[in-house]
């Protein structure tokens, strides 16, 4: 028992090497990145430019995915929006992260009446969907990409902050917890060394997770007209504009959907192939 | 179960409470006067002067908060800004539009979601499982809002089933108002039913790991019988938790689904108050959204109570 | 006859094999003991009778049920026979049942799968069963929910399915293990009761050779997925063979050696009195009196100013009982009161208090060793929590050399923790799994910082390794490396490393199997005696705090109810509550003795000749 366990340990990466969901979702979650920042330095021409002449053209050798009804070149576009969305969910992850993570933290580790305070202040976020936060925003950022970062952040903090705390929790009422009590160690210190270790694995699943979430909202928003602004190109806006142009150019809905769905795919099974990896239910107590 | 209804409405009420200062507070800091917007920017001041203090706009914060507060809880939501109409008779008149369709995704996204959960739990790791695990991986990851597009390329553009937007109204009959409602309905129900398929689906299979169905196996019932029987009603538990948090996306999702069927429902009131600059509508269905959200949850904690016994007590 | 037989039963796992040519039999009417430790395929074997095997399991040789080949049944013959021909009893009454469903609906159940009833006749025949398991449905309505019975009553509801149908044969894996002894006591008649009754077979799985002493006609041993030996039960008692059955009886009646102690025996016969308590001198003072009243604390005057931390031999504040013991009490608990508030009732009162220690007083002075024994949920891992300062007491106090918790500076709390480590039940949850056997052992030093450098951490760490019978290399092994003896021993090397005075043990044998229990027994014998520790014994197991404690105290609902030398309290218990507990504690001795006495005859299978290993 304890030898398998030591096994499955050390052979991680073997593990990981096997497991097929994981590695696609890797593989697509880099392409993704990849794409973000090749377009950085080189896209196949500049999406925003417009060009009237050359509007609505058929995939060919110089626009691979075409043009779109203003004469912009769709994979340039589809590139550009691999960033917006990428941008956003990432800020919005770390927003998520860097304040629930924390809190929740806190909440657990001083229970009583900080822990009722922090945990009450979170469910009142969460009765805010990320929408309507965008929408109460969206004077004091003006819309945009802050704007979107801004409310799908804020509605990530009580989503990281009760995965913290109702991961920390049973982990205070465990002995080695206790045993470092007794061995003189503060509650911060504890949070460092014992608690905040035997949980990141489930801030790592849940982050992709959110980052998934984020990918979708930011199209969302933006879909609506709370996101990027033009001529910042983004996947949600780009369906925004072609949703008129259904019957005549589909091929202008269908690509930035798609690149959506693969995206959040992607992460989704990053997401499910990293919890197989590192939960640490499955690692240990079996 | 009555001190714990009493307690759980006392946190309600203070929950709403807060939201509403929130909500008034956000609003109030934003930039831009309503009556500027209203009149334009050259009109006379005496005559916006005029207009501020006939919606009140004069008023000191904690006054207007008072009013705004009074008014909503007696179902007056104060006058729009632009329609000048009362804002109750607006937000009615489209409830009337997102609820039903709310509704109608709910119960498509419970009643898709629960047997193909149950199905994939019961066939576990056989072909319809992952048939099914597949197809929900790519549920989830579809926006809801391009799903609807292809919904209407397929069936209003190409088959010209079902209309591809617009609403006729409740007095056009039940038929052709329910018609214009299905695409929007299964387009937000899709997503959501993949989410809670999945959720079933590993809250059955791990129902049934539990000691009681192998205590109930030992009495002689079939795997099936075990299934229908015992660990059914448990898997319901969480999965009526992840129902609760699903419906402030469900909200979200009627918004932005009633744009693109330019549905005349209260996502698109928002959106044009927005632009018009008209707070207090767009103040007002923020509030009534969050407190949707609240009272939904609050509606799941109630239900919880009537599926496990554990938490009902004996009086 | 045999009613029930498994003939060279193979069954492996996903190819893993889990049983090796097992054979035993159960005669009509006899109750056979199947022994074995965990992971000796005990339980294996009975969810193959039962065909509830895991996946990936394959299974070959013959289940013969009243001459009847279960391997070869189908699925749907299978359903038709369990709960109707073989009835199961679990290990684990708090989740056998389902939660959402009455007990009366649970138990209807077996009837209408069966019988095929209407409901009304399954409801009034579930009433009736439960009667016959001590659930009358004049108490026990019919339509209670399993959350508001206890672990006793919900394990007589899964007896109550298990023998509704009259079965020829019930399994019952561990059905006791989960339930205190005095519960336990209770559960064993009545399955004794119901199967005399009915004439029943039942085969009863357990590692517990006093139950099987007590219960079983016959025996058979299991160990690595074998039978090692099996045999009538006074046979196998009196003569066994096979060396592991040798070594799981001498584990289970183990007695590690004592300094200044002679082992006790299992029955302390009439007027031997273990020596130690003879040079305390205070032993019978201690029990004078009815009420028991650990006194000493109660006399310290509250509120006094108490002598600094340094003080060590400042005299303790009652002179009248200082003789009792032989130093100053390291810790002192005075009338310690720790209340959790419990549920609200009403909305207009306040919610109610449920004092999990209620007014409790206790001393353990140096190099001596304490016992504290009382059921699950009687307060003791409260009270351990409270007098190591994890928890604040709501009433009386905890005295470290004599200065109360309560006026500690951090300095103070620090010098404490030093003299008082701590070791946990459960070796598998009591180390980070993240971190290094060295680090975790080392943990503990936090409280030196400062005052020892890196080559004194690592020859302590290698020092307390080699006290507990690890090897200094195992520093670098992580906790998952080792097995539950080995972490056991870990966590004492754990508590030994600020060198303390006193270790308090929370249930520290309780989760190993009982040959490892006697070898952690013996170290913990060994290093008091090294090191002159003394210990705070807390444990559910009166057979392992006789052998392991001078002076014993005895909790129920929160409060002492008993307190004395050990070898006086187990021989002649003063209080109605340690007379109950001892009675339904499981004791081989006694279980043989009684056999013994029973008449020839009494058991089917009495007298016959062992069959051999």
């Amino acid at each position: 028992m304890s030898a398998t366990m030591a096994a499955g340990r050390r052979s991680l990466a073997a593990r990981a090497l096997g497991h097929p969901s994981f590695l696609l979702g890797a593989a697509i979650s880099l392409v993704v990145a990849a794409m973000a920042l090749l377009s950085f330095v080189w896209t196949p021409h500049d999406p925003t430019v417009l060009d009237i002449a050359r509007k609505l053209q058929p995939p060919s050798a110089t626009h691979w995915l075409g043009t779109d009804q203003y004469g912009r070149d769709v994979l340039s576009m589809i590139m550009h929006g691999a960033v917006t969305s990428m941008a956003v969910s990432f800020v919005a992850v770390g927003i998520g992260l860097g304040l629930g993570v924390p809190l929740g933290l806190l909440a657990a580790a001083r229970r009583g009446l900080v822990g009722e305070a922090v945990m009450r202040a979170n469910d009142f976020v969460f009765a805010f969907p990320a929408l309507i936060i965008a929408i109460m925003l969206r004077d004091i950022f003006g819309p945009g990409a802050i704007n979107a970062m801004v409310a799908i952040g804020i509605f990530n903090v009580p989503v990281f902050a009760r995965l913290a705390y109702g991961a920390a929790l049973p982990l205070w009422t465990r002995e080695f917890v206790m045993a470092a009590r007794v061995a003189g160690k503060g509650g911060g210190l504890i949070t460092l060394e014992h608690i905040l270790p035997n949980m990141l694995s489930l801030v790592i699943v849940q982050a992709t997770i959110q980052l998934s979430l984020g990918v979708l909202a930011e199209a969302a928003l933006s879909y609506v007209g709370l996101g990027v602004q033009p001529p910042a190109p983004s996947w949600g806006r780009m369906l925004n504009e072609a949703q008129t142009l259904m019957a005549l150019a589909p091929r202008l809905a269908l690509v930035p959907g798609l690149a959506i769905v693969v995206t959040v795919m992607g992460l989704n099974l990053l997401g499910d192939g990293l919890r197989d990896l590192l939960d640490p239910r499955l690692a240990r107590e079996r | 179960m009555l001190v714990y209804l009493a307690k759980r409405l006392a946190s309600l009420a203070a929950t709403l409470v807060i939201a509403s200062v929130v909500i008034f507070a956000v609003m109030e800091v934003l930039p831009g006067d309503p009556a500027e917007i209203m009149l334009g920017t050259n009109a006379r001041p005496d005559t916006l002067a005029a207009l501020r203090a006939d919606f009140g706009l004069d008023r000191p914060a904690p006054e207007r908060y008072a009013a705004w507060v009074a008014g909503f809880v007696q179902g007056d939501l104060g006058r729009s800004y632009t329609y000048s109409v009362p804002v109750g008779e607006l937000v009615a008149q489209r409830l009337w539009v997102s609820l039903p369709l709310a509704a109608i995704s709910l119960l498509l996204t419970v009643l898709i979601a629960v047997p193909v959960g149950a199905l994939a739990a019961a066939r576990r790791n056989g072909p319809a499982d992952v048939g099914i695990m597949a197809a929900t991986q790519v549920g989830i990851a579809v926006p809801n809002f391009w799903f609807a597009m292809l919904l209407v390329f397929v069936f209003a553009v190409s088959l010209r089933l079902l209309p591809a937007g617009g609403f006729p109204g409740w007095g056009a009959g039940l038929w052709p108002a329910g018609r214009s409602l299905i695409l929007p309905a299964v387009a937000l129900a899709l997503p959501q039913a993949s989410i809670l398929a999945r959720v079933m689906r590993s809250s059955l299979i791990d129902a049934l790991g539990e000691d009681y169905v192998r205590t109930a196996r030992a009495k002689g019932l079939s795997r099936s019988e075990v299934v229908r029987r015992h660990a059914l009603r448990n898997a319901l538990i969480p999965v009526l938790t992840i129902m609760g948090l699903q419906f402030s996306f469900l909200l979200a999702g009627t918004i932005i689904i009633e744009n693109v069927f330019f549905l005349p429902g209260l996502g698109r009131l928002v959106f044009q108050a927005i632009t018009q600059r008209d707070l207090i509508v767009v103040k007002s269905i923020v509030m009534l959204l969050v407190a949707s959200v609240v009272i939904v949850n609050f509606l799941v904690e109630v239900a919880y109570a009537a599926v496990d016994p554990r938490l009902r007590r004996r009086a | 006859m045999t009613m029930f037989s498994v003939e060279g039963l193979d069954l492996s796992i996903y190819g893993l094999p889990i049983l090796k040519g097992v054979s035993l039999s159960v005669g009509e009417g006899e109750i056979l003991g199947l022994v074995g430790e965990s992971g000796s395929g005990k339980s294996m074997t009975a969810l193959a009778a039962m065909q509830l095997m895991p996946r990936g399991a394959q299974a070959r040789g013959r289940i013969l049920l009243d001459g009847e080949d279960l391997l070869s049944k189908s699925e749907a013959q299978m359903c038709a026979l369990r709960g109707r021909d073989i009835g199961m009893v679990f290990q684990e009454p708090m989740t056998a049942l389902n939660p959402l469903k009455t007990i009366g609906a649970q138990v209807a159940e077996c009837f209408a799968q069966h019988l095929g009833a209407r409901r009304a006749e399954c409801t009034a025949w579930a009433g009736q069963a439960l009667e016959r398991v001590g659930l009358p449905p004049s108490r026990f309505p019919l339509d209670r929910y399993p959350h508001e019975l206890s672990g006793g009553q919900r394990q007589r509801v899964v007896i109550a399915m298990a023998v509704a149908l009259k079965p020829k044969l019930i399994i019952a894996d561990e059905p006791t293990t989960a339930l205190d002894v005095t519960t336990q006591a209770q559960i064993l008649e009545l399955m004794r009761e119901l199967v005399a009754e009915e004439g029943t077979s039942l085969l009863m799985i357990t590692h517990d050779l006093a139950v099987v002493a007590e219960m079983a006609d016959r025996v058979t041993v299991m160990r690595h997925g074998e039978v090692v030996e099996e045999g009538t039960t006074a046979a196998f008692f009196s003569g066994m063979r096979h060396p592991y059955s040798k070594a799981l009886l001498e584990a289970s009646t183990h007695v590690p050696a004592r300094r200044k102690l002679t082992a006790p025996p299992i029955l302390p016969r009439e007027g031997e009195v273990a020596p130690h308590s003879g040079d305390g001198g205070g032993g019978a003072a201690a029990v004078e009196g009815t009420a028991p009243s650990p006194d000493p604390t109660r006399l310290a005057p509250r509120g006094a100013s108490h002598p600094p931390l340094k003080g060590r031999d400042q005299p303790y504040p009652s002179p009248s009982r200082r003789e009792e013991g032989p130093g100053t009490p390291i810790l002192v608990a005075q009338s310690v009161v720790r209340e959790y508030r419990g549920r609200r009732r009403s909305l207009f009162k306040a919610p109610e208090k449920r004092r999990a220690v209620d007014a409790v007083s206790l001393a353990v002075r140096p190099g001596e060793s304490v016992g504290l024994v009382g059921e699950s949920g009687c307060g003791k891992s409260t009270l351990a929590r409270t007098l190591m300062a994890l928890e604040p007491p709501q009433g009386g106090a905890v005295l470290f050399r004599g200065r109360s918790f309560a006026d500690f500076s951090a300095a103070d709390l620090t010098a404490m923790r030093r003299a008082v480590q701590v070791v946990f039940q459960d070796p598998y949850g009591s180390f980070d799994p993240r971190h290094k056997a060295g680090r975790l052992v080392a943990e503990p030093l936090h409280l030196l910082r400062g005052e020892i450098d890196a080559a004194e951490r690592n020859r302590r760490i290698a020092a307390v390794l080699r006290d507990v019978g690890l090897r200094p290399e195992d520093a670098d092994k992580y906790p998952h490396e080792f097995s539950g003896g080995q972490r056991q021993r870990l966590a004492i090397a754990r508590a030994l490393i600020t060198r303390p005075a006193l270790i308090i043990l929370d249930e520290p044998v309780s989760a190993l199997d009982v040959s490892i229990r006697a070898q952690v027994l013996d170290l913990l014998a060994d290093l008091q005696a090294e090191h002159g520790l003394a210990y705070l014994f807390i444990s559910h197991d009166l057979t392992v705090v006789r052998a392991i404690t001078d002076r014993v105290l005895v909790m129920r609902a929160g409060q002492i109810v008993e307190e004395g030398p050990t070898a006086e309290v187990f021989a002649a218990p003063r209080h109605a509550y340690t007379r109950e507990l001892l009675a339904a504690s499981p004791d081989l001795s006694r279980a043989l003795a009684a056999r013994a006495m029973r008449p020839a005859g009494a058991g089917p299978a009495a007298g016959e000749v062992p069959s051999g290993g």
